[in-house]
């Protein structure tokens, strides 16, 4: 039990690490030129994708775009495949 | 002018959209198509061809009407500013979803016939560092990439297609026309929809060095793709038997093993596989920068690097909890993904297309005037 969430916990630190080095990568170089519309949409992306990472390693619930697909899609595909 | 200021020549263009159409219709879709229209499989081809042509021709089409500016750029002028955008972003997403898809491909490829002990999360990760690294450096490095590893791949193919032909039997293919019809329209829908893939093109037509060129894409494209699944087809049917392709994972690669020459030229498949990997990534890599390019200039960046490793978070983990195994991975792309790709890539074009035709009509009205 103790090991497992000190791997989960090894996990979140490794991905948190790569979200500042991303961080660290983009940021100055924006600050630099001035360019803040690019820093708002970079950092909302980071957020989102950081989040999902941490979400997907603490087991919870992502909202799968593969379901929405096949939701969508499994009308017509009970028609055309029929058995 | 848009965000990408690389320049690539007409025939980079032809063979980047060759691999991102190829790459994982040659290796795949055999099994799709023999077990919808058995060994009839081949008629589906010739079907989808002639259907993927069309689309080719006309996605063209509306790219040349306006052929300075990229896709979001003209989608908002004629959709308008919130329309437009939602289109386009629909557009990013698609390509996001797909390039998720290839990135879980290829880790089962890797899982299921070469290195069954690694965990996928490794395979998916190191995939998509690639991946990114290679959209950071941008459009003509890639497609220059390509030109150097897509007829290699050609190569690989035509050289295990001709070492494993003399123990094919082309009496496999009769009897001629049994299958049922919609059994094989139903194959070259799935065919079609990798054609239909072939809408990203409307992001590189801007960065061709003369875009009044894109025209001649579309022919050579169709001649190769046609080519080589037909090929391939026929080949995998007279080797193995429709019913025994259909139940592979990936026919292609089991015809690679069958190969030996004499008693020294054995285990191609190896070659087969970092080739087919190399192409992958080549595929993955245009549909990233072609998804990431459009977000960046929905939200009007003035460059979409930026974006590039942010993304690659979403991507992997899009990658990892989309599909829950190799059947799932097998059952969307023969069920689910020929109707979502058509449906997308075709009703976008189609909107714009339209769109465009009445704004024409509005521009020769007010010129008379």
């Amino acid at each position: 039990m103790r090991i497992r969430v000190k791997i989960v916990f090894l996990k979140i630190l490794f991905v948190l690490l790569l979200g500042a080095g991303v961080a660290y990568h983009e940021v100055p170089k924006l600050l630099q030129q001035q360019l803040h519309r690019e820093l708002i949409v970079f950092s909302c992306f980071l957020l989102i994708g950081v989040a999902l990472a941490l979400a997907m390693i603490l087991n919870l619930p992502i909202p799968n775009p593969t379901d929405a697909v096949e939701y969508i899609f499994s009308p017509v595909v009970r028609m055309l495949y029929p058995g | 002018m848009g965000i990408e200021k690389g320049k690539i020549s007409v025939w980079q263009a032809v063979l980047l959209v060759s691999n991102s159409i190829l790459a994982s219709m040659v290796l795949i879709t055999p099994a799709l198509l023999t077990k919808e229209a058995g060994q009839d499989a081949w008629l589906s081809v010739l079907i989808a061809g002639v259907v993927g042509f069309i689309i080719g021709v006309f996605v063209v089409s509306l790219g040349l009407r306006f052929p300075n500016k990229n896709l979001v750029e003209y989608s908002i002028e004629l959709l308008g500013p919130w329309f437009g955008r939602g289109v386009c972003i629909i557009f990013a997403l698609f390509f996001l979803h797909l390039s998720a898809y290839l990135v879980r491909a290829f880790s089962v490829l890797l899982m299921t016939e070469t290195m069954p002990e690694t965990p996928f999360f490794v395979l998916n990760m190191l995939m998509v560092i690639l991946v990114a690294y290679g959209v950071y450096l941008g459009l003509e490095v890639f497609s220059r990439v390509n030109e150097i590893i897509f007829p290699l791949f050609m190569l690989a193919i035509v050289i295990i297609f001709a070492m494993a032909a003399p123990e094919m039997d082309f009496e496999q293919l009769k009897p001629y026309l049994t299958h049922s019809f919609p059994g094989i329209l139903r194959g070259s829908l799935i065919l079609t929809s990798f054609y239909a893939e072939g809408a990203f093109v409307l992001m590189l037509i801007p960065s061709l060095r003369n875009p009044k060129d894109a025209r001649k894409i579309v022919l050579p494209v169709s001649i190769i793709l046609l080519f080589v699944i037909f090929t391939d087809v026929v080949g995998l049917i007279s080797l193995f038997g429709a019913q025994e392709t259909a139940r592979m994972l990936f026919p292609t690669f089991e015809l690679a093993k069958t190969v030996s020459l004499g008693a020294f030229v054995e285990r191609i498949e190896s070659l087969v596989v970092g080739l087919w990997v190399s192409s992958v990534s080549l595929k993955i890599m245009a549909f990233y920068y072609v998804s990431v390019l459009i977000i960046a200039e929905v939200f009007n960046l003035t460059d979409y690097r930026p974006l590039v490793l942010p993304y690659a978070f979403v991507l992997l983990v899009l990658s990892l909890i989309g599909w829950e195994d190799t059947n799932h991975v097998r059952f969307y792309l023969s069920r689910y993904f020929p109707l979502f790709a058509v449906t997308v890539m075709t009703g976008t074009t189609l909107l714009l297309y339209i769109a465009s035709s009445f704004r024409r009509k509005d521009k020769k009205g007010g010129a008379t005037q």
